[in-house]
């Protein structure tokens, strides 16, 4: 008895609250553990299911500008001969000096404040400038004047 | 798409390293900043690095934390280890460079642009909306290189951290180098300010460094406890407001200190029930 009224009188208050945040977190990992076990992330990641195919319009604002500056900036040889679906303006920038328009689409991050452009060729009929569209089609390199850039090759163009 | 199939994306999983990464070095040292009140320093060196990577930018350096992290901890070490001999002392000092170096980058950035959308490149800055997901592979590197130098410094001589946070004055009069390590803390804090920035922005950063050491001192006492639910805290967060921001498309730093706020909350909740027992 003595001891049990020993032991309660060491239970200081900052002892209790620790062993409380330390049963809740222990409570949350092993719920945290057995969602992960049911779910099994990593075969998902590991096992990717179309690494061919980037369907851009079915991303949040900021994967899609993620993306974007992946297939630009980074890793834009990664991205050839892959099918790229986006949607964005549609921006048309004249170039004088090589008597030809280069057509994007233009697409910006969640905030708004920041854009990237996809350019792209397309062989059909095209809206004005700054409409939103649809554009689908195989993402490919070329040269101009001694650099190389990268396009989408547009098979179809929809107004949006 | 669902969260799982993000995580496909190397982008992805680079931001997520990177960020959980950069999240547990600023709880590592929010905690002896908070505790030497120091809380704003965060906020004033993240805007020298603001500064720093206007000039960056406008000199055209293939990567601008070649500049920032330099000039980071030279004016962390400064700030820090200034001592009572100051002409300007503390919180002034603070201000005074933090602000300047915040117009003197904004009006580089003006007057010498070097891209068309300025508007852009300081929003990234300022606000980290986008910047933790278009990450360079040198920026991957260096951000998990200088991670691990931190961590591993902050484990070898935690001791001597514990030790300059509480009484620096007592290790110099117990014959301890107490100026070195001060001047250590600092330039971590230097390098934790500047990998920060690419996280959640110059003007979040603050948040980042204080808001989860002073979550987990509403509910710990002991400085290992705060330490340890500090970087637990800081990882948890800086993981949940990428993922969210990811799948909402909300600005991932904004997302990410929203989270710590929430947090925060519920940790002053629990921390008055405790005291109540």
């Amino acid at each position: 008895m003595e001891q049990k009224i020993e032991r309660q009188a060491e239970q200081t208050p900052e002892k209790k609250t620790g062993r409380t945040v330390l049963s809740v977190t222990l409570a949350l990992v092993v719920v945290v553990g057995l969602f992960l076990v049911i779910t099994k992330p990593w075969e998902r990641i590991a096992n990717p299911k179309n690494t061919d195919y980037f369907d851009l319009t079915a991303m949040s604002a900021n994967m899609v500008y993620a993306q974007v500056n992946d297939m630009i900036n980074i890793r834009p040889e990664a991205y050839i001969g892959k099918t790229v679906k986006a949607r964005g303006q549609y921006s048309v920038r004249h170039d004088g000096s090589a008597d030809k328009d280069y057509r994007s689409v233009v697409i910006k991050d969640a905030a708004a404040c920041c854009a990237s452009g996809l350019e792209f060729v397309y062989e059909g009929d095209l809206p004005p400038a700054e409409t939103t569209v649809q554009i689908e089609g195989t993402f490919d390199r070329y040269e101009e004047r001694g650099r190389v850039y990268y396009h989408i090759i547009a098979a179809s163009l929809v107004a949006v | 798409m669902s969260v799982w199939e993000y995580l496909q994306f190397s982008f992805v999983q680079n931001a997520l390293i990177v960020g959980v990464l950069v999240a547990l070095c600023a709880a590592l040292i929010g905690v002896p900043l908070v505790l030497k009140r120091y809380s704003f320093i965060g906020d004033g060196l993240s805007h020298i690095a603001f500064g720093g990577m206007a000039v960056a930018a406008v000199i055209n350096l293939t990567n601008n934390l070649y500049l920032i992290m330099p000039l980071t901890v030279a004016a962390a070490v400064s700030l820090l280890t200034a001592g009572q001999n100051a002409k300007i002392k503390g919180d002034a000092a603070i201000a005074l460079i933090s602000v300047a170096a915040l117009a003197f980058g904004y009006f580089l950035l003006n007057t010498f642009s070097v891209t068309p959308n300025i508007s852009a490149d300081v929003c990234t800055s300022l606000f980290g909306s986008t910047s933790i997901l278009t990450l360079k592979q040198s920026d991957i590197f260096l951000c998990i290189g200088m991670s691990v130098l931190v961590i591993a410094v902050y484990l070898v001589f935690y001791n001597k951290i514990f030790a300059v946070t509480f009484d620096a004055e007592f290790m110099k009069a117990a014959g301890v180098k107490s100026k070195a390590y001060e001047i250590l803390v600092a330039a971590v804090i230097g390098i934790v300010v500047s990998l920060s920035m690419r996280l959640v922005g110059s003007l979040l950063t603050s948040a980042l460094v204080i808001f989860p050491a002073l979550s987990a001192m509403r509910v710990f006492k002991n400085f290992k406890a705060v330490v340890l639910c500090s970087a637990a805290v800081s990882v948890a967060c800086a993981l949940c407001g990428i993922l969210i921001s990811i799948v909402w498309g909300t600005p991932v730093g904004a997302t990410i200190v929203l989270t710590e706020v929430v947090i925060f909350g519920l940790f002053c909740v629990s921390g008055l029930k405790f005291k109540r027992r």
